[in-house]
């Protein structure tokens, strides 16, 4: 039988990337299954019109990328997400069509991945849906990629405000994610 | 809210944080079929393979190295990169001279590779030279502003003939990039990256 200990809340996340690293099959397997759900959700937002093809070019990053993992420099699976967002945001600015905006779910997904990594998602999800509008557009451009002056472009609004409406936006997911809301 | 005294979090970066910000602008997160789960193992154990170009009596083919015998094998260690960089320190320290014949021949194999050309054959077809074997492939191309676009998946000819659809969409002087893959998608594998030739046969 298949040892699913990757699969449990809570495993042991850099073994699961240095492994994949080492050339693990049962690791890429539990990789997968920890995170394609969430990585199609997010190929869907950014990249709708080649989901298959950016959902695969994801995994193929990660595989490549997961040497570079180190435990000691943050969770796995802000990694994952990070080299992720990298591939998806390339394939966005690549493609012809790129899609409607990027824009705020109703609520975080509650399923699809580990417990603890839904609670960050929650988190952060909350957070931006607290900032004030300005903010939380420019958060969600910078999302999709976009870079400073693009999005200040986008929205007219100054390169200054643009640079401070994201560092505000992103200290406060930062808060989200350490629990600090409730007592700013 | 519980509150987390986590370096981790606090370390995270910008990216990192912006990672996080549009994981958690999806609503849904959909279980993955057992057809995708089997299509990303296959993207997995291709990208652990490396290509290169055997030449035997037989022809010349593009292989995967992990397909060549050991001998010509690069292996990855799953070692800290500072432990390597240790490993050297010490042993250029005592004077050693470590020749990795695996390395050698692995690397001699690479540089094989790039004799795969895009070449026009004396009717003025594209073709793909350095590869004989059947393979399935994917153009890519460049677009004037810089951005790219998906030509299309292709099986190549035994003879390395573009098939005439996918020439038809490449321009002379056009960058592209002929990459291993299907409609499936591509294993990362670049075959062939660089300039479509001229009409006129060199």
């Amino acid at each position: 039988m298949r040892d699913r200990s990757e699969d449990r809340p809570g495993a042991t996340v850099g073994t699961l990337l240095d492994r994949i690293a080492a050339g693990d099959e049962e690791a890429a397997r539990a990789c997968i299954r920890r995170y394609g759900p969430l990585v199609t959700a997010m190929a869907r937002r950014l990249c709708p019109f080649e989901v298959d093809d950016a959902v695969q070019d994801a995994f193929v990053e990660i595989w490549r990328s997961a040497p570079r993992f180190r435990a000691d420099s943050g969770p796995e699976h802000v990694f994952v997400m990070t080299v992720t967002r990298h591939r998806l945001v390339d394939r966005r600015r690549a493609a012809k069509r790129r899609g409607p905006p990027l824009v705020l779910a109703d609520s975080a997904p509650d399923r699809g991945a580990p417990p603890e990594v839904l609670v960050d998602l929650s988190r952060c999800r909350d957070a931006i849906a607290r900032l004030d509008d300005g903010p939380r557009a420019a958060v969600m451009l910078a999302c999709e990629g976009l870079t400073h002056e693009e999005i200040a472009e986008s929205t007219q609004l100054p390169l200054g405000t643009v640079k401070s409406h994201v560092r505000r936006g992103l200290a406060a997911v930062r808060r989200a994610l350490l629990g600090e809301d409730s007592e700013s | 809210m519980k509150r987390r005294n986590d370096s981790a979090i606090k370390n995270l970066d910008d990216e990192e944080l912006l990672a996080l910000a549009t994981m958690a602008s999806v609503d849904e997160a959909p279980a993955l079929d057992a057809q995708t789960e089997a299509k990303l193992m296959s993207s997995f154990r291709k990208s652990k393979a490396r290509v290169g170009v055997s030449t035997t009596a037989a022809g010349t083919q593009v292989v995967e190295l992990d397909h060549l015998p050991a001998v010509h094998r690069r292996r990855t260690f799953p070692i800290r990169p500072w432990v390597l960089a240790a490993a050297a320190t010490i042993l250029i320290a005592v004077g050693w001279r470590v020749s990795i014949e695996t390395r050698d021949h692995a690397v001699a194999a690479s540089q094989q590779a790039d004799t795969v050309v895009v070449t026009r054959d004396s009717a003025g077809r594209l073709v793909l030279r350095g590869v004989s074997a059947e393979v399935d492939l994917v153009v890519r191309g460049e677009r004037g502003d810089g951005t790219r676009l998906t030509i299309g998946p292709f099986r190549l000819a035994a003879d390395g003939r573009f098939p005439e659809p996918i020439a038809a969409q490449v321009t002379p002087g056009q960058a592209v990039k002929v990459m291993r893959g299907s409609v499936d998608g591509v294993d990362g594998v670049v075959v062939f990256e660089g300039i479509v030739p001229p009409l006129a046969p060199r």
